[in-house]
């Protein structure tokens, strides 16, 4: 894992000092707030409905037992003992006072962790693969590249003030896993025989109310050119992007206006540019990162056959089978914990079910922890030999849910409960739903099936790459819930497309129930899942059933 | 001409050295004019003009005025560094509504200096400007590329001065 250099430290000590600083000004009105706003927000702190949310960066997603044990410190210190993991592989908590996020953010420095550029109109933390490192045919770890994307982009003095908020993903790997193809930028990491490591850009994905898949606009990016050509992207979008309308502000809408052809055009001529002018990628820092990288001691795990604990306890072989992946080195298995028992707030974790992962972590799996931004947490090396073990101790905190990839595995944007923009509850529409598939028992029975639910428009939850997604909306002070079906996050990138007019709340349970009969009516074997089924018959089988009296009346 | 704004730079508060030269705009340079009293003007830009008509002048221009209508519009940054790009060596000043915590962005994309209305320097007095002054050599980007402002023959990097 990346250790931080002694230039990390001194700058958030010095970032810290500033923010206080700043804080102070507000508090006695040297600024005001529509001048404070962009500064908080690029520190992490929001206004919501009912208090302050600070927001804090988990760099793709990869931290240790010393982080996660302090982000367990601060839920019980300055909030009421949770966090909520979230879909960019962050932590927020959400009951913060003002006068203390200086505390806290001195106290996360001290775990060098911080909430920089974890909002605000800049370039968000950045995402890649849950299962980086550790799953086999990956072209690198992109958990190098992505720190240093980390590096150039934290207090990047041109970029602080962009038309919207700006999301760049990385992947490594054939499957797709970090939905690269719905960022502003996505970074494909490949290999070739010839040309070496490279990168292939896309850029112009987006969800939200313009739902868009990226664009390719290089297929081969040299791996030194990387930062001179992100660069140049950045510097169209901010001269050019628009600023009038901030549901148009995107990078997306940019593209969209001037083509892709015209963008590429402007952006290879800045490339050039900045190539000529500028000086060569710092090559060194790079190696001494990718040291940092390198995969544990994996030398004292066993060869272990599963097989006899699996046996002698049922419920220990559902959950291998459900909440596990293969990692490259036989000796171990990618675990996935889920965060989504059946009715409790998707992404939630309290102090100590966090303090327990860490001591999971760190006597069974090397010290190391993941969150994924499908709001789990994983241990990605853990030795075989340690897995029942590290079951009874999930088990012992409630975390045990043999559902990752399954029905109840639900994607949920925070929605009214806390936001100040949702138009619908979208937490308990996840908890009523997973309360529903466990009592009637069949998730296992449907299978793999991406449901994501998100409050309002702006597509939080990512509804949009649901296999079936649900978007609340108010209708005359009504809540009222549209369905999508057949979405996709994955390397077959798709948007899911609407079913029609929206149900109450009551009535959406009985529609995804409706939804769920047609597939497990229709499918030709338990091979075919939700995804390919819908990809077969379309929309049509599942309006009918959703609206009879429509279609009868066609 | 009445001192209604305060210039800023490095060492703190400062008189406004620019206000009895000759005011060129893009317009002006496209018309041909004034071509020979670069010496003694300052080209005005609003943050949304392409500069291509005035690279061929910007060996010759010495001094360069980026407007910042709204602390939140930040594509003045990005016009700075293109100019620096494209080889303009002169003074750079930003000018409008700009905070002391954007002191250090405006600094590391290429300006030298801030122009404040007056009613905005006193509510954000010098301390708060100078306070900016020690942290701009710590940089990310400077670590990325072996300092990004070098930019070749032109200004040395701000951590190095």
């Amino acid at each position: 894992m990346y250790r931080y250099t002694d230039f990390d430290k001194s700058y958030l000590r010095q970032r810290i000092e500033e923010f206080r600083a700043q804080v102070q000004r507000r508090l006695t009105g040297v600024l005001s707030e529509a001048e404070f706003k962009p500064l908080r927000l690029q520190n992490g702190l929001y206004l919501q409905l009912h208090a302050y949310m600070l927001r804090v960066a988990i760099p793709y997603g990869t931290l240790d037992s010393r982080q996660m044990e302090k982000l367990a410190d601060i839920a019980e210190r300055y909030d009421r003992g949770y966090g909520h993991f979230t879909t960019r592989q962050n932590i927020q908590f959400n009951w913060i006072k003002l006068e203390e996020t200086g505390d806290i953010l001195a106290e996360l420095a001290e775990a060098d962790m911080h909430a920089i550029q974890t909002s605000g109109n800049c370039i968000r933390n950045v995402t890649t693969d849950h299962f980086a490192g550790a799953a086999a045919g990956e072209a690198a770890d992109p958990r190098i590249t992505a720190e240093m994307l980390r590096q150039w982009s934290t207090g990047h003095p041109e970029y602080a003030y962009l038309p919207r908020k700006f999301k760049i993903a990385v992947s490594a790997s054939d499957t797709d896993r970090a939905v690269i193809a719905f960022h502003d930028i996505g970074i494909r990491i490949i290999s070739s025989p010839t040309a070496g490591t490279g990168y292939q850009i896309f850029v112009g994905g987006g969800l939200g109310r313009t739902p868009r898949i990226g664009r390719m606009l290089r297929s081969f990016l040299p791996e030194n050119d990387l930062f001179h050509y992100l660069d140049a992207i950045m510097s169209v979008y901010n001269r050019l992007g628009r600023r009038d309308n901030k549901y148009k502000a995107r990078i997306k809408i940019l593209i969209d206006a001037l083509g892709v052809e015209d963008a590429r055009h402007q952006i290879e001529t800045e490339f050039v540019r900045r190539k000529e002018k500028l000086p060569p990628m710092n090559v060194k820092l790079r190696a001494q990162i990718a040291q940092d990288f390198a995969l544990p001691d994996f030398s004292a795990a066993r060869r272990y056959d599963l097989h006899l604990d699996k046996v002698l306890n049922p419920a220990f072989a559902r959950f291998a089978g459900q909440n596990c992946a293969a990692h490259k080195d036989q000796r171990h298995v990618i675990l996935s914990i889920s965060l989504k028992t059946h009715g409790s707030p998707p992404g939630d974790a309290s102090a100590e079910q966090m303090r327990a992962i860490a001591r999971l972590a760190k006597d069974y799996a090397y010290d190391e922890i993941r969150i994924s931004h499908e709001q789990n947490i994983l241990l990605p090396h853990l030795p075989k030999q340690h897995f029942l073990a590290v079951w009874k101790g999930l088990q012992e905190i409630g975390l045990a849910s043999a559902n990752i990839g399954l029905a109840s595995d639900i994607i949920a944007c925070p929605g009214l409960d806390y936001c100040t923009l949702a138009t619908a509850r979208s937490i308990p529409i996840a908890q009523a739903l997973a309360r529903r598939f466990e009592a009637r028992k069949r998730e296992e029975d449907i299978g793999p099936l991406k449901i994501k639910i998100s409050g309002c428009i702006n597509a939080c939850g990512h509804h949009h790459v649901g296999h079936i997604g649900i978007l609340g909306l108010e209708r005359a002070g009504v809540e009222n819930y549209q369905i999508t079906l057949g979405g996709d996050g994955s390397e077959d990138a798709a948007l899911g497309s609407h079913t029609g007019p929206g149900f109450s709340a009551e009535d959406l349970m009985q529609a995804i129930d409706r939804i769920l009969d047609v597939y497990l009516a229709g499918r030709t074997s338990r091979q075919e899942t939700f995804i390919r089924f819908y990809r077969r018959v379309g929309l049509s089988p599942f309006k009918a059933a959703l609206y009879p009296q429509k279609t009868e009346a066609l | 001409m009445t001192i209604e704004k305060q210039v800023i730079d490095d060492t703190g508060f400062r008189d406004d050295s620019w206000q009895f030269f000759s005011k060129l705009t893009l317009n002006d340079m496209a018309k041909g004019m004034a071509a020979r009293r670069f010496d003694k003007a300052v080209l005005y830009l609003e943050n949304d003009q392409q500069i291509e008509s005035c690279v061929r002048y910007l060996r010759q221009i010495k001094r360069i005025s980026i407007a910042f209508p709204d602390a939140s519009d930040g594509r003045g940054y990005s016009l700075a560094r293109l100019l620096r790009l494209y080889g303009y060596r002169g003074k750079l000043r930003a000018e409008g509504h700009i905070l002391a915590d954007q002191y250090r962005h405006v600094r590391q994309s290429g300006f030298d200096e801030v122009a404040i209305p007056q009613s905005l320097a006193k509510r954000i007095g010098q301390k708060y400007w100078l306070e900016q002054v020690p942290r701009l050599a710590a940089s990310y980007q400077d670590r990325i590329f072996n300092s990004p402002l070098a930019m070749r023959q032109e200004k040395p990097p701000i951590g190095n001065q």
